[in-house]
């Protein structure tokens, strides 16, 4: 009955005249990014970090963010349909097969099946997050400094195991993110660390610059050093509606890729990537004609497009709950919120019932606004490509200059961010994914306060982390992934060297 | 694995290093039943060098493969992009927002884009323009007025 008393006055916020506005432009700008090829909705999530306070109220600026964030799952799948490019990296795995669909003259079929079931499983998502979140926030008011830690260590190597295809390097980069976040006056005992003298450090760095820089800078230099012109050879969309037959084909894929998007987007770390992926392979396994796959199967595009957006809605309940991002894009949520002065977690949905509810109902009219943007305007959205890069890049890099200067009026912000772009862009050059680095920045100073207030409390027993009930479960399973992955990962590394010894053998005959 | 990955592997084995140093060196420790404000970061910094030690000893036992960083001359581009953010954050506060706003647009265009400088010109004036609607007119930022006063 709460629950959707709650859901009634998150209508009520939802639907007022701005917020309706910003959850439309949320959608419309998030379309856009997941069209663009490039810039994906972390990097333009946190382009805009700086302009939120700008937006009024912190429900208003999150149900942008938010619409950004789903609406570019949608937008992503268009470009890779019709033109085999993956405008946003959940959507690479349906140019396998969308592309060839459009090859054969079925391109509308492809996005319209890629539409409703986005639709589908967004709505999944919403309606998992309006059941699942309130109990769960209820059951995380027990946990103390110990669970916190437990709980977020867990998440951090989820986030390292999940986020690229180097778990050594993800580790790397999540350290670093901490020791960056360590910079500045240590908070317990107001101690100076890395600032080496300098005034202008004594704050530490901005999350905005770091993820404005690793994220959205280093892309542009990746793209002005590739600066190779991408040809637009765009294929006839054909009928907008799928046949009987496609129906047919694809409503238990969209089912399926429904399910593997929410129970992926739930855990941390994983997200709208790693659900397309699960739901393609998972699809090939059960298919009839297996054959079918990479030749144009139709359940190989509604299953991984409903699992990335139902991952995507997903995604916000260990955010809202527990004040956990669960990956990159919602990470700069959580600093969103951060920089409007709420902190994300269990008491959110008491302190802020009107973020928390209005957030979730926002959810429900930007799929509709997403259904209705993405099936009758593809053809716009198509010809939003043809905006040369030249005149893109540039405002891009001024946009995001300018939003470092008015963080705090000094161009030490903006040095800082040239620098994280730098640093990004080389780090991204070495095959190093920034999610990581990221996440830890900003669960850094959580960790830490709460490691040293269980060791305090603890008077240095680090068997607290054990004896208690769920800080003990949360071990155990942060312990079972971490030997999982570990010897995932010496398998892998034996195979790999078995393979060269032979390909050796071979070479010297 | 690359050369330049074993290269980025010893780098940060040396940046792990140099952490640890400095926060014994200059940050108190402490100890498990009384963490200092050192402790954190000097765990982080030796997680750093475990990893990409264990990452470059693997690395070791296997052939690098030789693939450039950059092709031939690729970085330029880059290069010359984050010169001119350098030059425009340095001049900004002095030349106003608006000037420099213009002078780097026009530079960017000319010099990485290519552009002819009649379109140089009207695009780097267009998106002046556009640019300060929004954040003057718009979002009502606090941009640097210059000499120029604008």
């Amino acid at each position: 009955m709460e629950t959707f008393q709650g859901l009634l006055n998150g209508f009520s916020v939802a639907s007022s005249g701005t917020n309706l506005l910003y959850c439309f432009l949320g959608s419309m700008l998030g379309t856009a990014v997941g069209v663009l090829p490039g810039l994906g909705p972390a990097a333009t999530i946190s382009l805009l970090l700086p302009m939120v306070h700008t937006m009024g109220s912190p429900a208003t600026s999150i149900i942008f963010l938010a619409g950004i964030f789903y609406g570019a799952m949608y937008g992503g799948s268009t470009t890779s349909i019709l033109m085999r490019l993956p405008g946003e990296a959940a959507s690479v795995v349906t140019c396998i097969d969308g592309y060839e669909m459009s090859k054969q003259g079925r391109g509308g079929a492809a996005l319209a099946v890629a539409a409703i079931g986005s639709f589908i499983a967004g709505t999944v998502g919403v309606v998992g997050l309006t059941f699942l979140a309130p109990p769960l926030a209820e059951f995380a008011l027990r946990f103390g400094a110990p669970e916190y830690f437990a709980l977020m260590l867990f998440g951090l190597l989820l986030a390292v195991f999940l986020s690229g295809h180097s778990p050594i390097k993800g580790t790397i980069m999540m350290f670093a993110g901490i020791i960056l976040a360590n910079v500045g006056l240590d908070p317990i005992s107001g101690k100076e660390r890395f600032t080496f003298g300098f005034v202008a450090l004594q704050n530490g760095f901005d999350f905005v610059t770091l993820a404005i820089g690793v994220f959205g800078l280093s892309e542009i230099l990746l793209t002005l050093e590739r600066k190779d012109a991408v040809e637009y050879a765009t294929t006839k969309i054909g009928k907008l509606f799928p046949t009987a037959k496609d129906w047919a084909e694809s409503r238990w894929a969209i089912f399926r890729g429904s399910l593997i998007g929410f129970f992926v987007g739930v855990i941390p770390g994983g997200g709208a990537v790693i659900a397309s992926l699960a739901s393609y392979s998972v699809e090939k396994r059960v298919a009839k004609n297996p054959d079918e796959f990479g030749k144009g199967a139709i359940a190989a595009v509604a299953g991984p497009e409903s699992a990335n957006n139902g991952a995507s809605n997903s995604s916000f309940i260990p955010l809202l709950t527990l004040g956990i991002p669960a990956n990159a894009s919602t990470a700069l949520i959580f600093a969103a919120l951060l920089i409007q002065g709420v902190t994300p977690g269990p008491f959110l949905i008491s302190n802020n019932p009107d973020i928390f509810w209005g957030v979730i109902a926002s959810m429900y009219i930007g799929n509709v606004i997403l259904l209705i943007l993405n099936l009758p305007l593809v053809g716009v959205w198509v010809q939003l490509l043809k905006v040369p890069f030249g005149i893109l890049g540039p405002v891009i890099v001024l946009f995001t200059t300018v939003g470092c200067y008015s963080l705090a009026n000094d161009t030490f912000n903006i040095y800082a961010f040239i620098a994280f772009g730098v640093l990004g862009y080389l780090l991204r050059k070495l095959d190093f994914e920034p999610g990581p680095m990221i996440m830890s920045f900003i669960l850094a100073p959580l960790i830490e306060n709460s490691l040293r207030q269980s060791l305090l409390m603890s008077r240095g027993n680090l068997s607290i982390f054990l004896t208690r009930p769920i800080s003990g479960t949360l071990m155990a399973l942060f312990f079972i992934a971490l030997a999982v992955q570990l010897y995932v990962g010496w398998r892998k590394r034996k195979t790999a060297d078995a393979g060269q010894a032979v390909g050796g053998l071979t070479e010297n005959g | 694995m690359t050369i330049q990955e074993r290269r980025a592997a010893v780098l940060a084995i040396l940046f792990g290093a140099a952490v640890v140093s400095y926060t014994i060196a200059t940050l108190q420790v402490g100890s498990v039943r009384k963490p200092g404000p050192g402790m954190f970061p000097a765990v982080c910094g030796a997680g750093i060098v475990a990893v990409a030690g264990f990452w470059l000893a693997g690395s070791l036992k296997r052939k690098a493969g030789s693939s450039p960083f950059w092709t031939k001359g690729s970085w330029k581009v880059p290069l010359i992009a984050v010169f001119l953010m350098l030059v425009y954050t340095a001049t900004m506060e002095r030349l106003g927002y608006t000037l420099s706003t213009l002078v780097f647009l026009v530079v960017w265009q000319s010099l990485i884009e290519r552009e002819p400088w009649v379109k140089t010109m009207i695009v780097s004036a267009l998106a002046c323009l556009f640019m300060y609607l929004i954040f003057v007119y718009l979002l009502r930022v606090s941009v640097p007025k210059g000499f120029v006063g604008f």
